[in-house]
């Protein structure tokens, strides 16, 4: 099992869609990506979980690294996570610092 | 009475462990585990042996991990074995804070916490040179 990373533009938001697994073997090209696009000047960025399937603690690393480069002038947003997601998200502490959308419209109407 | 077993070794690689992972997922989705298992059970796996390939090894020789898993009825337990320096991950990684703030959060240190918390039980012992990880789950009641 792998990664792939789809990017879609919404207006002036990045919208990343990591598809398959997060893990400690893809989490390095998944902080490729998204510090790649965030050195390339995107400054709303929006995770859209739909087709994720795990996501272990190096996939948060990545995720706690933009949010701290996107603070002061940036926003991130997190949406459409599964119940397991949400629960990693949860214990890990994430859902306290990150804005967690229902889905992108959810996401889109609020920030 | 559902019960099956698996047991895997592989190199101290991350490649090898996302092929063991690929397999112990299929044989639980094959054995018809529970949604919550095949989630923990791949989540811890892949922290707790990162952990190990990526900072138990002084050197760099092939070394081999060796997992069991047993399932009896809504119980399944899983042991990990290794060769690596002595570590008990339970014990001995500092618990994060989970309540700082994005900009005070440090990055890293939340996998072994995601483990303790998904797992029921979580035990961890020395034997014979060996690190000896089990967990525990059982099934949502």
């Amino acid at each position: 099992m792998s990664l792939e990373i789809k990017d879609e533009r919404v207006d002036d938001a990045l919208v990343i869609i990591p598809v398959g697994r997060v893990d400690s073997r893809t989490a390095g090209e998944f902080e490729t990506h998204v510090i790649g696009a965030i050195t390339n000047g995107e400054k709303k960025i929006l995770f859209d979980l739909s087709e994720l399937v795990y996501l272990s603690s190096a996939g948060l690393r990545v995720l706690l690294m933009a949010a701290k480069r996107l603070r002061g002038g940036g926003k991130l947003a997190v949406c459409s996570m599964s119940d397991g997601i949400r629960q990693v998200f949860e214990i890990g502490g994430f859902t306290k610092i990150l804005p967690i959308k229902k889905d992108r419209a959810d996401a889109f109407g609020t920030w | 009475m559902p019960s099956d077993w698996l047991t895997l070794q592989f190199d101290n690689t991350l490649d090898a462990l996302s092929d063991a992972l690929t397999a112990i997922e299929a044989h639980g989705e094959a054995e018809n585990w529970p949604m919550k298992w095949l989630f923990n059970t791949n989540l811890a796996i892949d922290e707790l042996v990162s952990n190990i390939i990526k900072y138990g090894y002084a050197d760099d020789a092939r070394h081999e991990i060796a997992i069991a898993l047993f399932r009896v009825d809504d119980m399944l337990a899983v042991m990990v074995r290794d060769d690596s320096a002595a570590f008990d991950p339970f014990e001995d990684a500092p618990e994060p804070d989970t309540d700082l703030s994005i900009e005070d959060r440090p990055i890293g240190g939340l996998g072994v916490h995601l483990v303790k918390t998904l797992v029921d039980d979580v035990r961890y012992r020395r034997v014979d040179d060996r690190n000896e990880i089990t967990l525990i789950q059982r099934a949502a009641a």
